[in-house]
């Protein structure tokens, strides 16, 4: 802790007086939030009457509109946009591990998938009672 | 003290600053948002990788989340959007309180705190409703594989909906983000009696709603993804 005792963020004195509100940059991002799940739903809705697309394409449109939300969450309301590079590089690193995950994962999925359906008994085999 | 000052704006990792510009408690909620953010996208990565072992058996998601309070028949995605504009509305009103503390403003700071708390517990009580209608399921129901039965709605080992995994990555992940909710209601509720009692006015600065503004906030956006991989997708 006393590393950082310099460190005093927005140190106020009690007698100051208390300077206006200014919050039209935090309706200006719920407004974008909350137009963008709309958009989500609205499509979702559109699709069950209309069914003018795939779930497969819709799968991606979704996913895009949520990574636009969480940039919004995450360098508006979360401030991450406000401080240094350096640290939103700290933090940002880790975006390349769940990347990598992600693309394993869904990949490991679908050929385990294959794996079951071109051996279907092929877990059941593998039990000691069923081997002989 | 002079000299000091000289040598740390000189090199800022060699220690007495903070070459980040952050607090030490700040920077290390951000560490352990980063850590909780692995862990809740290895929970859903698991998802998506056990739906895509079993795509011809896993249930749409808008025949089975459709209820709505008060309401007959289904309505696929109105709740859980609902639910979403609760969390979001709460993050706005956390945000407030955050710009209110910036400001030294404690009675504003008292009132969008009040507000936060709120919008959290209606967020854990709707989360409540969605659980109640996941495991008491439907009047049909499905007959079980071995013939012995109908069961209905959802339990760790069965489920009317699809494959077990289902049910139970359904139970771990919402509960796990509803746990964190709580958790966060709690905190929240910690910070407004200390802004209450005036702590934060003597320490001079209100950084301490900061540090659980962006929990609050981490909260809101692990919801934002469950809303899509859960409803949907």
């Amino acid at each position: 802790m006393e590393l950082y005792d310099n460190f005093q963020p927005h140190l106020h004195r009690a007698e100051d007086p208390i300077p206006p509100a200014k919050t039209w940059w935090i309706w200006k991002v719920f407004w974008i939030l909350l137009a963008v799940t709309a958009v989500e739903v609205g499509v979702a809705y559109a699709n069950y009457e209309l069914a003018f697309t795939s779930k497969q394409v819709l799968k991606y449109f979704y996913i895009g509109l949520t990574i636009v939300k969480a940039y919004y969450i995450i360098f508006s309301y979360m401030h991450l946009g406000d401080e240094k590079k350096s640290f939103r590089l700290t933090l940002g690193i880790l975006v390349i591990l769940m990347v990598y995950f992600i693309v394993l994962m869904m990949i490991e999925g679908l050929y385990q998938e294959d794996v079951r359906l071109i051996f279907p008994d092929y877990l059941i085999s593998d039990m000691p009672a069923a081997a002989h | 003290m002079a000299h000091a000052q000289t040598v740390a704006a000189q090199k800022p990792w060699s220690g007495g600053d903070a070459p980040f510009n952050i607090s030490w408690g700040k920077m290390m909620m951000w560490f352990f948002l980063v850590s909780d953010a692995l862990t809740f996208s290895s929970l859903l990565i698991y998802y998506g990788a056990t739906r895509n072992m079993n795509r011809e058996f896993w249930p749409n998601p808008d025949e089975v989340y459709n209820h709505f309070p008060m309401v007959e028949g289904h309505i696929p995605l109105a709740f859980v959007s609902l639910m979403t504009f609760i969390l979001i509305m709460s993050s706005v009103t956390m945000v407030l309180a955050v710009e209110a503390g910036h400001r030294f403003d404690k009675k504003g700071v008292i009132k969008w705190m009040i507000w936060t708390i709120i919008g959290g517990f209606i967020f854990l009580g709707s989360q409540a409703y969605e659980w109640y209608h996941f495991i008491h399921g439907t009047a049909e129901g499905k007959i079980l594989e071995n013939g012995m039965g109908v069961i209905h709605g959802a339990n760790m080992t069965e489920n009317e909906y699809g494959p077990k995994q289902f049910a139970n990555l359904f139970f771990l992940i919402t509960g796990f983000h509803g746990s964190h909710v709580f958790s966060g209601v709690v905190l929240n509720i910690i910070v407004l009696f200390m802004t209450i009692k005036g702590v934060f006015h003597r320490r001079g600065h209100y950084e301490m709603v900061e540090k659980v503004g962006l929990y609050w906030h981490f909260v809101d956006l692990v919801w934002v993804f469950v809303f899509t991989f859960f409803y949907l997708i």
